[in-house]
């Protein structure tokens, strides 16, 4: 088969079309008007459920977000809590121990030059416990239900500084009481 | 406005066997994208700037449509709103076309062709174009036009050769 034969294939098919064809004619724009309708709901339709998206998707975050934060805040205070009580209880075993060994140096050696010194110590250490304690008091009156990380690293870091306080105010009741101990037995 | 309509009614024939080609001989399908085509050569949406013959320029406002019409189709049927009933073609219209065995053999044959060989085949056999027009209808270069011209037509004879 060479070209002139589909040639001749083509022409019958195309004079069957031409037999068959209506004449030219314009029909009323029933076609544009019903595609132009069709794009008209189709761009509508994909406004609305576009701004529902957006809209459900923006209040779902909210929600989730602020129920989050809520959570959140709850944990962080309850272990600010936690802290705080054991800071202060700390504290306040601390506070006693003063109290005692301050008790004991001034019943049993008043002037000496060693026991002066740990008196001024022991003030030191009192006065530090004060400024602690309320430190520790403000904030516990001013924790709010937010996430403050923050507010429990320095929680911790006063514990971790009550407890080494506590290491000192040990030692030196026991320098107190080597020195106390000397002076008794009248070694100075 | 007028030379426009002459021009058009000059070409009609041609236009609507263009038409069943790029709707796979669907003569409703055919006859609504004729209409689209003309509809948008007369609104001024598809102009006219003499570089290629009008006859070229008005298979590819055809071709056009008939890819739009075609993803619409396909949209409406998958999106299924029941918006689908938009043939309104007379009764008349739909008039069956009456083919002989071998043209109807020549269109099975054409179906089992790629779109660009389809199409190149029928530009330069049915509508008579030259391979350079049929690539201005068809928006490529006119070597990729022969290239699917030769590999269409060698196909196209086996296809036939094979049946008879």
């Amino acid at each position: 088969m060479n070209d002139d034969d589909l040639g001749m294939q083509f022409a019958r098919m195309r004079e069957e079309d031409r037999s068959a064809a209506s004449p030219f004619r314009l029909r009323p724009a029933v076609h544009r008007t019903r595609s132009r309708t069709w794009q008209v709901v189709a761009t509508a339709a994909s406004i609305i459920v576009i701004a529902g998206a957006i809209g459900i998707g923006t209040a779902w975050g909210v929600t989730t977000g602020y129920a989050s934060g809520l959570l959140e805040a709850d944990r962080q205070h309850a272990t600010l809590a936690t802290t705080t009580r054991g800071a202060t209880s700390g504290l306040a075993a601390l506070r006693s121990d003063l109290s005692l060994v301050r008790a004991h140096l001034g019943k049993q050696a008043a002037g000496a030059v060693s026991v002066a010194a740990v008196d001024a110590d022991l003030r030191t250490i009192e006065v530090n416990l004060e400024r602690m304690e309320h430190d520790l008091t403000r904030r516990a009156a001013a924790a709010a239900p937010v996430a403050r990380t923050h507010d429990v690293a320095m929680q911790r870091a006063m514990a971790f500084t009550c407890s080494t306080l506590g290491k000192v105010v040990a030692t030196r009741a026991d320098t107190a009481g080597t020195s106390l101990h000397r002076i008794a037995s009248g070694t100075r | 406005m007028h030379d426009l309509y002459v021009e058009l009614a000059s070409h009609h024939q041609a236009a609507l066997g263009w038409a069943l080609a790029c709707c796979r001989w669907d003569r409703s399908a055919a006859e609504d994208v004729l209409q689209a085509a003309y509809l948008t050569i007369i609104d001024g949406s598809a102009r006219f700037s003499a570089q290629a013959p009008f006859r070229a320029f008005l298979f590819g406002v055809i071709r056009r449509t008939a890819s739009a019409e075609r993803r619409r189709r396909v949209l409406r049927r998958t999106v299924s709103l029941g918006l689908a009933a938009d043939h309104a073609v007379d009764g008349d219209a739909l008039a069956p076309i009456v083919r002989a065995e071998s043209s109807t053999r020549l269109v099975d044959a054409l179906q089992q062709l790629s779109a660009r060989q389809r199409e190149v085949l029928h530009l330069v056999f049915y509508s008579e174009l030259t391979v350079a027009d049929a690539a201005t209808v068809m928006g490529v270069s006119v070597g990729s036009a022969r290239v699917h011209y030769d590999r269409g037509k060698a196909r196209l004879r086996q296809i036939l050769g094979s049946e008879r």
